[in-house]
């Protein structure tokens, strides 16, 4: 490139000093043209007129002809000169032309020279380059050879550490069902425990049983001593155990009275249910049927007193404690006339309750 | 001798717990608020029949307010017109809480005598009855009277069923251009009548507390300003016709001051109009911002209006003196066109969330906001003088309507759907 | 390469010679022999379009006559090709700037009303429809007087102004998308009188 480049700013400064050689031509040339033009054109001179000689006529047109073969001489002149000057130029192109072939020529040479040295250069890296790959590749196989043996260090080690948790799995294992057994020994002492525990009781029962009849069998015996010891007492006697029976009949009064408590409760309670599930049926009716106004505000709570004859028809509603709302008061009323009749339970003593009872109504 | 004592220890004890159980007490909690059922029986008509039916208008105001559900007429197992017709057992049967009967006479043709009673079913009760004399043009209006006594008897709010509704309606003529108009109807949507016309724009109209006057702004001359117009004569003042925009009048309660907007300071700001003298005072001193929409408190005493002063339009409240202005919406990038509540508790307004705009309502004590529409096109909110329902505008099917909800969000209405654009509703108080 | 240069220089050489024998005319003013300027219009161009018609009048003197489209006899505010003849500027929703390209229309109509301040313009404020009426009313104004600022920053007097707003009362579009919503966010300017 860099030759090239010299070549393009010698030709082009050898153009550039032609041209200018060339314009200074044209220009002198120019000159030469203009006094040439002017001379062409015709020409409105004032001539004054007059008369000559045929001699002087042929002497002047015979200086006028010196005249212009002097000047058509002048100007071969010129042309010689200018082609003189031509051809030095060219001279002097075909030089310059020599040189820049002969540069071109070094240039050249040189070019060759570089490539071969660089040529060679290449070959000593590509040698290296092959030096150093044979000598990776020895290390390659000697990581591999290290990498093969670690993994079969590891391998060796994972089986060992397998090995031991198989046998740590064993041992745990055996743990387990000796904890088994002894699990199932201690139920097994236990049972026996509780057996042997039984037995005592049964056994301590029995003693105490045996003790009672005995302590009965030595009362017994202390009274018949009593008896044969006193005979002059036998009216006494005779009352005490008719005293003594008086007290039983008392306490069994006493027991059924509250055998007969204990009834009534029950009957309390069973009422008290049907009362509960019956009142959610009419509390569940009478909302069903309780248009609230949508005035009606938070807090406001009306009260209603109802009765009802036997079968649930409403006999009256009365309020007894109004919200301050009549609406709200009246929407509370109508939902109650609306619902019925409304479910009483068929039990009299249940119903009972239903004859007369409250509402109280609230929004929220 | 102890056990003696037991045994009368064991029975005296056994008779005290018998004692002891008093009068069963049942408690009913909840309730359901599902529609009132009532029987409305067809008015017996003596003479040539009336002119307006006003059972089936009865049946209409009090079916629409979702309070209530008219037993249908083919359910009506008899045909009573007073006490004595009324077999209660009969009515018992169909479930229904109250039964409205009436009659009809009319007798030289020109008055009407209308009497009703209103009795609950299960008491066998009369709960409302009056009687009255009216020309054949008052037909209508009394029969929104009775809707509004049935309902007071049977729910202990006040009706609104005789009170009126103002709005603006736009027509295109075949040419291109408009026709606006400002009118005025019962509050069922019937009986429309225009009160005024225009080629140029209305808006906001809004209702003197006596109900006789309207105050609106009218783009007749070409730039918003401000009117108050009389109902019954027709006559009209233009009360703000300053430079800039004169805008958003609010009556006070007391109906001698109008809060308005004007921005002849250079910017939006609220005043207020003694209407008499024609004295303004200014409110708000705010030059960046836009304050508009004022509406007043029931007090009299404080104003809440919209503001874009923290960047985007939110809803402030400010004494009517003036000073400094309480934030109260903090919910949505978008609050405005606020509206009071007639007990001051419940301010409904347009909200705007994700570019669409609903009707809200926000407890001022709690400041706990409830979106209640839709469609995401709602604008102008107005509350019922009952303070149930709030009536707005909206679009459907593309044509631009109005509807009402309750305050609770429960029952939705469309009003109409008559082909021509309404907008700008205002619901008038009730009348005196 | 080198070859082919030294031909053209030679063949270039061969023809300036060439040229010494035989003459040729050039262009350019030269003397004739009595010293009479002529001038030689061909290939020489004047004015500011390339077309017109050059006619010639008396001594060599022109009159200019314009014809054709691009250009405008009478006031410059109804030229339909000047930035005047754009009345309307857009705006961005809930914004009430105005955009960098409507500086140049803003900066002429504030030109022309400095330079003729007996000219009255008004400016009419508008909104997309979304959104309160009311505030939408304010808005518009807002939109308006910010162009106000804009003209007046520029030269224009106050007194010149006459600023309104119509909120979303008179769309230019009907319609419930971004479509007809951005055509509407809009300022119009009005002259008054012309």
């Amino acid at each position: 490139m860099k030759n090239r480049f010299f070549e393009n700013l010698s030709a082009g400064s050898f153009s550039i000093l032609l041209h200018v050689a060339l314009f200074a031509l044209v220009v002198s040339g120019m000159d030469f043209q203009s006094k040439q033009y002017i001379a062409e054109q015709p020409k409105v001179d004032i001539v004054q007129a007059t008369v000559m000689d045929e001699a002087d006529i042929l002497e002047e047109m015979t200086r006028q002809q010196e005249i212009e073969d002097k000047k058509r001489q002048q100007e071969l002149d010129r042309q010689a000169e200018i082609d003189n000057k031509l051809q030095e130029t060219e001279q002097e192109l075909e030089q310059k032309k020599q040189e820049m072939l002969e540069q071109q020529r070094q240039a050249e040479l040189e070019q060759q020279q570089r490539e071969l040295e660089a040529q060679q250069k290449q070959q000593e890296i590509e040698a290296l380059e092959q030096q150093r790959k044979l000598e990776e590749q020895k290390k390659l196989k000697i990581e591999q050879e290290r990498k093969l043996e670690e993994e079969r260090k590891i391998k060796a080690e994972q089986e060992r550490i397998a090995e031991e948790e198989r046998k740590q799995i064993i041992a745990e294992q055996r743990k387990i069902e000796e904890e088994k057994k002894r699990l199932a020994e201690a139920d097994r002492k236990a049972e026996e425990a509780r057996k042997l525990e039984a037995e005592k009781a049964r056994k301590a029962e029995e003693k105490r049983l045996a003790k009672i009849a005995e302590e009965k069998k030595k009362a017994e015996v202390k009274a018949e001593q009593e008896r044969i010891a006193k005979e002059k007492r036998l009216a006494e006697e005779k009352a005490r155990k008719a005293a003594e029976q008086a007290k039983r009949d008392e306490a069994a009064r006493l027991l059924q009275e509250s055998l007969d408590a204990e009834a009534r409760d029950r009957e309390d309670k069973r009422i008290k249910g049907l009362v509960n599930k019956y009142s959610s049926f009419v509390e569940r009716r009478v909302k069903r049927y309780w248009l609230k106004p949508p005035s009606a505000e938070k807090g406001l709570e009306c009260t209603l007193q109802v009765s009802l004859f036997p079968g649930g028809e409403v006999k009256g509603v009365k309020v007894i404690k109004s919200s301050g709302n009549a609406v709200f008061d009246r929407s509370a009323e109508t939902a109650v006339y609306k619902a019925s009749p409304l479910p009483v339970p068929t039990d009299p003593k249940a119903a009972a309750e239903f004859k007369q009872f409250t509402f109280t109504f609230r929004p929220e | 001798m102890t056990q003696k004592w037991l045994k009368i220890a064991a029975s005296i004890a056994v008779l005290l717990s018998w004692q002891a159980q008093a009068e069963l007490v049942i408690d009913i909690v909840g309730g359901s608020e599902a529609a009132l059922p009532i029987a409305i029986v067809p008015f017996g008509n003596q003479g040539p029949t009336a002119p307006v039916n006003i059972s089936e208008i009865i049946t209409n105001d009090l079916a629409s307010s979702g309070r209530f559900d008219p037993l249908p007429k083919r359910d009506l197992i008899s045909d009573p017109h007073e006490k004595a017709d009324i077999n209660f057992k009969d009515w018992r049967l169909l479930r229904s809480e109250g039964l409205l009967v009436g009659k009809v006479s009319t007798e030289d043709g020109e008055l009407h005598k209308v009497q009703f009673q209103l009795f609950d079913v299960y008491k066998a009760q009369q709960l409302a009855g009056m009687r009255y004399q009216v020309p054949a043009g008052g037909l209508r209006r009394l029969a929104h009277q009775i809707s509004d006594q049935v309902y007071q008897a049977l729910t202990g709010e006040i009706g609104v069923f005789s009170t009126r509704l103002a709005f603006v309606t736009v027509v295109k003529n075949s040419d291109g251009t408009k026709r606006f108009a400002l009118q005025v109807s019962d509050a069922d949507g019937a009986n429309p009548r225009t009160v005024l016309q225009s080629k140029q724009p209305i808006l906001s109209p809004s209702w003197a507390p006596d109900g006789e006057r309207l105050s609106y702004v009218s783009f007749e001359n070409g730039k918003p300003e401000i009117f108050i117009q009389e109902m019954r004569s027709g006559r009209r003042s233009s009360v703000a016709a300053f430079k800039g925009i004169n805008s958003a009048p609010s009556w006070s309660p007391d109906g001698s001051k109008l809060a308005l907007t004007l921005s002849k300071a250079g910017n939006p700001e609220i005043y207020v109009l003694d209407i008499a003298s024609g004295k303004l005072s200014r409110v708000t001193h705010n030059s960046q911002a836009i304050d508009t929409e004022a509406v007043w408190m029931p007090n009299g005493k404080e104003l809440l209006f919209t503001s874009d002063r923290g960047g985007r339009p939110q809803i402030y409240k400010v004494s009517v003196d003036g000073g400094r202005a309480q934030r109260l919406t903090f919910e949505g990038s978008y609050n405005s066109s606020p509206d009071i509540s007639p007990d001051g508790r419940t301010m409904a307004m347009v909200h705007g969330f994700k570019g669409k705009f609903y009707i809200a309502v926000q407890d001022l004590q709690t400041g706990i906001l409830q979106v209640l529409t839709e469609t995401g096109r709602d604008e102008s909110p107005s509350f019922a003088p009952n303070g149930r329902t709030i009536l707005y505008a909206t679009e459907h099917r593309g044509k631009a309507l109005l509807a009402a909800v309750s305050v609770d969000g429960s029952i939705h209405r469309r009003l109409g759907e008559s082909g021509t654009d309404v907008r700008e509703p205002a619901w008038s108080p009730l009348r005196k | 390469m080198k070859l082919l240069k030294l031909v053209v220089l030679l063949l270039s050489l061969i023809g300036f010679v060439g040229c010494t024998t035989t003459g040729g005319t050039q262009a350019g003013a030269g003397q004739n022999g009595d010293g009479v300027v002529v001038e030689d219009r061909t290939g020489e161009t004047s004015g500011i379009d390339d077309q017109y018609t050059s006619g010639t009048g008396i001594d060599g003197v022109e009159t200019q006559v314009i014809v054709g489209e691009g250009e405008y006899t009478g006031n410059e505010i109804n030229d339909p090709n000047s930035p005047l003849a754009n009345r309307v500027v857009y705006f961005d929703y809930d914004s009430s700037s105005v955009r960098e390209d409507d500086i140049p229309t803003l900066e002429a109509h504030a030109a022309y009303l400095a330079d003729n301040p007996n000219v009255t313009i008004r400016l009419i404020g508008h909104t997309d429809e979304r959104g309160s009426r009311e505030y939408n009313l304010a808005l518009g104004e807002r939109r308006a007087l910010s162009i106000r600022q804009i003209l007046m920053l520029q030269g224009a007097s106050i007194q010149q102004f006459q600023v309104t707003s119509f909120g979303e009362e008179r769309p230019a579009v009907e319609g419930f998308d971004e479509n007809a919503w951005q055509q509407n966010r809009r300022v119009e300017l009005i002259y008054i009188g012309q």
